[in-house]
């Protein structure tokens, strides 16, 4: 049974393993620095990387409230709310484009009082931020939901007794120990928001990210050059997630 | 004015709930909370700790109303059967959470968490992870984390119950040592006994959300109020005084002398006591290895699943002893028959 299993997890690794192995060995250096490193795409790189850790980090702050009250606190919905987070999971990508830009573009009362401030939808680089945390918003909290689950609520218990508000017991003992979901939640979200395509290219065609330019040029060039376009992101995309799921010590 | 008052508290957590309980508990007592699974033990220990809201009731502390109060401003910390030690800190960081919060200097810190370290003997352990301590190390820690910033109650929910039988022997003598030098009020919650006899100068008995009695242990154990506190110490239990105290103690009781394996004081006034399944019953008399050998008349038969509860009595005294019902029909007994006791002097516990 063991080799019939092993030689099929064989075959679901080189599903993995052999087009990005191809992708890099198949795309000469030349190409990479003509394609993937001119300034339009190193231009690219900086819309996609940046939003994508701008809508990260505003998961983050948004999402740890929402992941500790769904674990901590039992009021009526809470499993409506748990539910209304994975949503984002079952939507397909452009549909999810169109609801954000239905409810918010600058015609819409809050999309206009966000214009005001400077954060329009269409086309805008907060647009791309919000497309991203939208459709991450199930891997941050689904991660968070699962790391505050498995902090025992007897040590909460046993800080509160020794004098630590709830405030205090939250930042020094529920969050660190949570804190390897919270590096995962990111990771994943990051990732998530890096990879999307569908969502931006309604949303936010402009100003073009990195995934944007790869589609665009795919279409327009073939498929030669969207792959040196595209190499310079799996690189920082690989090696991100190497480094991360390094140092924060798969225990 | 007691420490501690608890009253006609009620509060209902689905599984678990607690119904008028009211108790008051004295400075520097020690009292132990005993009762069946699910009597509402832990969850009374959690109310008084202020874990969860209650829907009706009273807490007053040292004469504060405290009902309301969020658990960190209560000054009363908790011990877990599972230790709970904190597992990102080490041991020191452990003890000194607590201490954080006071305005302590860091010397000050220092010196408090190696004071209570040696009490316990946890001082060679302060830099460890709590993931590399043993059960009875962690456990350690964890009372010395609770006993340091000196809470004005330490409550304990079955402390002893994941450690070995020699462990827990060693933990209860530091504990008794170490809440009598810390000065310290505790409530303990317990299902074993031994800890009832050897720490407690209170019990209160517990069933279905309800305090059913509470007294010092001897009221509880030789004068149960009510049929579930009898059946449920279900011990028996002897007045005495010690006649001689060599190899083995004899103690004198009415009529007779019984023999046990403790130490005690010659001249001493002393109660005993005997588990019913202790005592082993015999038709005729023989050669036995036990030292307590003694007539006894069946008053009573009771039967409770499996086995026989009897009512027995030996030279005027009342003693309970349970037996299967094989053996019951073995030695054919039933009310009135005449026959012989023994059990063996180790079985004898001296309890106060």
């Amino acid at each position: 049974m063991i080799q019939g299993f092993a030689a099929l997890a064989l075959l679901l690794i080189s599903f993995i393993v052999v087009p990005l192995a191809s992708l890099l060995l198949g795309t000469s250096s030349q190409e990479i620095v003509k394609y993937g490193l001119d300034s339009e795409a190193l231009y690219a790189l900086y819309i996609g990387i940046s939003a994508s850790i701008i809508a990260t980090v505003l998961l983050i702050i948004s999402g740890v409230p929402l992941a500790y009250l769904l674990t901590r606190r039992d009021f009526k919905g809470r499993d409506l709310i748990k539910a209304l987070v994975d949503l984002p999971f079952v939507i397909p990508h452009g549909v999810a484009g169109i609801a954000l830009l239905v409810a918010f573009n600058s015609r819409t009362p809050l999309g206009f009082i966000l214009s005001n401030l400077g954060m329009k939808l269409e086309d805008s680089f907060w647009g791309i931020v919000s497309v991203m945390a939208f459709v991450s918003v199930p891997l941050m909290v689904d991660a968070l939901i699962d790391g505050f689950s498995g902090v025992d609520t007897d040590l909460e218990h046993v800080a509160r007794g020794l004098g630590a508000s709830e405030s205090e017991t939250f930042w020094r003992i529920t969050l660190p120990l949570a804190s390897r979901s919270l590096v995962t939640g990111s990771l994943l979200s990051w990732a998530r928001g890096m990879s999307e395509v569908g969502a931006l290219l309604i949303v936010a065609y402009y100003p073009k990210s990195i995934n944007v330019l790869i589609m665009e040029r795919f279409w327009t060039y073939g498929l030669q050059v969207a792959k040196a376009t595209a190499i310079p992101l799996l690189v920082i995309s690989l090696t991100t997630f190497v480094l991360i799921r390094r140092f924060s010590g798969r225990r | 004015m007691s420490l501690l008052e608890v009253k006609d508290l009620n509060i209902n957590l689905g599984e678990f709930h607690l119904r008028d309980v009211s108790l008051t508990v004295e400075k520097n007592n020690y009292l132990t909370i005993i009762g069946p699974t699910g009597a509402g033990k832990s969850v009374l220990l959690e109310v008084i700790a202020g874990f969860y809201p209650i829907k009706s009731g009273k807490i007053t502390l040292a004469g504060r109303n405290i009902t309301a109060l969020p658990p960190e401003n209560r000054g009363m910390s908790i011990v877990y059967q599972d230790f709970m030690l904190f597992p990102h800190l080490n041991v020191f960081d452990n003890i000194a959470f607590g201490l954080r919060k006071k305005a302590l200097s860091r010397a000050e810190i220092e010196r408090e968490v190696r004071t209570i370290s040696r009490e316990l003997r946890i001082d060679q352990l302060l830099h460890r992870k709590p993931k590399t301590l043993s059960g009875g190390e962690q456990q350690r820690v964890a009372i010395a984390r609770a006993l340091v910033i000196r809470p004005k109650m330490l409550l304990m929910d079955e402390p002893f119950s994941a450690l070995d039988e020699k462990t827990r022997e060693k933990l209860r003598s530091m504990v008794k040592k170490a809440v009598k030098d810390y000065s310290t009020t505790v409530i303990h919650v317990t299902h074993d006994f031994e800890d009832v006899f050897s720490l407690a100068n209170r019990v209160a008995v517990m069933k279905d959300g309800r305090i059913v009695q509470e007294g010092t242990p001897e009221e509880i154990f030789c004068k149960p109020t009510s049929d579930f506190v009898a059946d449920f110490v279900g011990t028996n239990f002897f007045h005495g005084r010690v006649l001689e105290s060599s190899n083995i103690t004899t103690i004198s009781i009415g009529n007779i002398a019984i023999y046990t394996t403790e130490v005690a004081e010659p001249g001493a006034e002393v109660t005993l006591s005997v588990r019913p399944e202790a005592i082993i019953l015999t038709r005729e008399l023989g050669m036995y290895s036990a030292r307590n050998v003694l007539p006894a008349r069946v008053v009573k038969v009771k039967k409770r699943g499996h086995v026989l509860w009897l009512t027995l009595d030996v030279e005027g005294l009342t003693l309970r002893a349970v037996i299967t019902l094989n053996a019951a029909e073995l030695l054919g007994i039933k009310e009135g028959v005449k026959l012989y006791i023994m059990f063996k002097a180790s079985s004898v516990r001296v309890i106060g």
